[in-house]
């Protein structure tokens, strides 16, 4: 492998992680604030449902969006299989789960602050959520970067689903299975200190990032 | 946020855009020897095509052409590709090249081996199970042609001696040396392999090791989408002369690993037949020296 | 006129308030007076629809919309944002962006903390940026929870002459209170509370003078 393919390897896993991150985010977040302030009958299963959820192993999303995807599966017109966007459909459902849950934890906490305060302020629904997900943002951006890292860090689901093809979904989780295969230990080693470096990367932005836009409320 | 997603979807996009993309899966020994990396960028230099290379053991390389998610396969497994060209998964099987298989274990063989006369009694002497074994037990060509020489020793292996390990040909391998354990696989594999320890070679040129690669393109009839045109390109491709050309000159450590053979029988893309011989025309098995600088 | 019949709020089998059986015609400030526990808040936060009645009825004469009320808790609660968005918030609900700030900030003397955090604050700043939160939107009905428990004696003296004016000008407000003498100063009727059990309404004058029976222990003991 060259530093081209390095480079352009980091980068794929980069732009599908946080592709994935963002559209599970879209999901997950309002819908574990919704789980946090909407009380309906059976929400206790729902939430236990939900946590059962983020332990999903990641080979079994895999193997079930390779069988939607296949050619011969229901969605197969799509030609998806063996594409990034295959790799990050798997992603959202295995982080989708687990940035939900702790979405719930965070609005729920605030929830039970701010409930009086919201109620009697004759708040819509919409307002509420847009409350809470804002004030919750330092608990979201956890919750955020927890998926992230379950993303990228994700090997199971994007082999099957994305096959490792070089210079179209190999990313550095399937990259580095290859290398262990081929007995490049220290390569894949080395492959790994660039993952951790990517992930460390990305949280320290998302760090000062919101450092930088939000100061006034830490 | 909403503008970083749209730079993310936007470059997603860029990666995905390519026209006339063939995808083809290919066995673990193929891509792991490096021949691939050799071959694949001359072939989009000549045919234009840009081709998308998948990973797998041969059972699951079969299976993705039989769902019609890969357009061609490059196996080696015989009896399973003639039983998808049964199937109707494929039409018909062409070779393109062979290598061998050989029996790998710690330089010191405590289980003696390179004295065996065949690859059956190799097998036989390990069967005894004072040493350990680490088989593919994936269903891949390898697993099916360790299988085979097992079966002509006219043992079951089985017991704690013996380890399958379920993966592939790396891991394996991986496995194998760690654990000082004797174990099959192809020679490009093994040449290219980069955590020998103190293995090596402790037995080759037996018939039974011959691995004949065969290439399947997936049936057009039964899958649509796929364009036939682009796999019989690639196909002629590497059955030409600059195909079989580069495969007779690829070297590892300065040894010859595959051996070109698609034009050495008349015709053997037989539709569906029964082949007269177990092993079809094998040429002398190759046999090296197996020396590493 | 307010009128609540036999109101009763449990919670996991503890009485919280009833029987509560009023009638009321609030002028001006209404103090809601009694012992720790006794029921006050929970009596607000019913009357303000924070609490639904176990059982009972609460009847209002005219309907005064949710959005022309407002509360004060005891322990302030504010976002974690600024001072102004905090104080904002009740506008920016209803659609109006960046209103101006500097009458209230001037009735409650904020000016100063207007771009602070307000996780940042004091109590007593955080009591003054929710009273400002409360008092934006000039609401007809305005219940206040022990409003200067937290206080000290200067601030205490700048909530009451707000409230005073404001009950002046029109708005109708229930403020519970440990204070004596503070409802004294500013209430014109008194509801009082034991055990979750209602008395009153009594005007205020009157109830100091000539405590009613259910009232005179707890007057009598000095706190």
């Amino acid at each position: 492998m060259e530093w081209g393919d390095l480079t352009e390897i980091t980068l794929r896993s980069l732009a599908v992680s946080l592709s994935a991150t963002g559209v599970a985010a879209l999901i997950a977040m309002p819908f574990g604030a919704w789980l946090a302030i909407q009380p309906f009958r059976g929400r206790r299963w729902a939430i236990a449902t939900l946590n059962a959820l983020i332990g999903i192993p990641p080979v079994v999303v895999g193997l079930v969006v390779y069988l939607l995807l296949s050619r011969s599966g229901p969605f197969g017109v799509l030609g998806l299989l063996f594409t990034p966007w295959a790799m990050i459909l798997a992603q959202v459902v295995v982080i989708t789960p687990l940035i939900a849950s702790l979405t719930h934890q965070t609005v729920r906490d605030l929830w039970l602050r701010y409930r009086d305060l919201l109620v009697s302020m004759n708040t819509t629904r919409r307002q509420r959520l847009a409350i809470l997900l804002r004030d919750g943002q330092r608990g979201l951006m956890t919750a955020g970067l927890a998926g992230f890292g379950r993303a990228i860090g994700e090997v199971g689901a994007i082999m099957i689903v994305g096959g490792n093809i070089d210079h179209a979904t190999r990313v550095l989780t399937t990259a580095i299975t290859l290398e262990t295969s081929k007995g490049n230990l220290w390569f894949a080693v080395a492959l790994g200190a660039v993952l951790i470096a990517l992930s460390l990367v990305v949280s320290l932005g998302a760090h000062a990032l919101s450092r930088g836009e939000r100061r006034a409320q830490w | 946020m909403i503008r970083l997603l749209l730079t993310l979807t936007l470059a997603v996009s860029a990666m995905t855009a390519q026209a006339d993309t063939m995808r083809l899966a290919v066995t673990t020994s193929f891509q792991n020897s490096g021949l691939a990396d050799e071959l694949l960028p001359a072939i989009r230099r000549d045919t234009g095509h840009d081709i998308q290379v998948l990973v797998v053991g041969t059972g699951q390389a079969l299976r993705l052409g039989a769902a019609g998610d890969v357009d061609a396969v490059l196996v080696h497994a015989k009896s399973s590709e003639l039983a998808h060209i049964q199937a109707g998964h494929a039409p018909y099987r062409r070779e393109v090249m062979y290598n061998d298989f050989v029996i790998l274990g710690p330089q010191s063989d405590p289980a003696g081996v390179a004295k065996a006369e065949t690859a059956a009694a190799a097998f036989s002497i390990l069967a005894q199970g004072d040493t350990r074994f680490a088989s593919r037990g994936d269903d891949s060509g390898t697993h099916k042609a360790e299988r085979a020489i097992w079966e002509a020793s006219g043992n079951a292996p089985s017991g704690s001696w013996y380890i399958e390990t379920g993966a592939g040909m790396g891991a394996t391998l991986n496995t194998a040396v760690g654990l000082g354990a004797y174990v099959m696989a192809d020679r490009a594999s093994w040449l290219n392999f980069g955590n020998k320890s103190d293995f090596e070679i402790l037995f080759e040129g037996d018939v039974r090791l011959f691995n004949q690669y065969a290439f399947l393109p997936t049936s057009a009839e039964k899958h649509p989408h796929i364009d036939g045109e682009l796999a019989k390109s690639i196909e002629s491709w590497l059955t030409g002369p600059t195909g079989q050309g580069m495969i007779g000159a690829y070297r590892v450590d300065g040894v010859q690993v595959f051996f070109p053979n698609a034009n050495d029988q008349t015709q053997q893309s037989n539709h569906g037949q029964r082949p007269k011989l177990a092993i079809p025309t094998c040429p002398r098995p190759p046999v090296h020296s197996g020396q590493r600088p | 006129m307010v009128r609540l019949d036999q109101v009763w709020i449990t919670r996991a089998g503890h009485r919280l308030l009833g029987p509560a059986t009023v009638t009321a015609h609030p002028r001006g400030v209404t103090a809601v007076l009694g012992p720790n526990g006794s029921g006050k808040t929970t009596f607000l936060r019913c009357l303000h629809g924070l609490e639904a009645p176990t059982s009972g009825t609460i009847e209002w004469d005219a309907e005064i919309a949710p959005q022309d009320q407002s509360f004060v808790f005891q322990k302030p609660v504010l976002l974690r944002q600024t001072v102004r968005e905090n104080v904002a918030l009740p506008l920016k609900l209803r659609g109006i962006k960046d209103p101006d700030l500097t009458e209230i900030a001037n009735t409650f003397e904020l000016n100063a903390l207007l771009g602070r955090a307000a996780v940042d604050l004091s109590g007593g700043e955080a009591q003054r940026v929710a009273m400002a939160r409360a008092w934006i939107t000039n609401p007809v009905l305005l219940f206040l929870d022990e409003p200067t428990a937290n206080l000290d004696q200067a601030t205490t003296a700048l909530v009451e002459t707000v409230i005073r004016s404001t009950a002046r000008a029109g708005t109708r407000v229930f403020m519970s209170s440990h204070s004596r003498a503070q409802v004294k100063r500013l209430a014109q009727d008194v509801i009082f509370l034991d055990a979750g059990r209602t008395f009153g309404p009594y005007d205020a004058q009157e109830f100091f003078e000539n405590p009613p029976q259910a009232a005179r222990t707890w007057m009598e003991d000095g706190t």
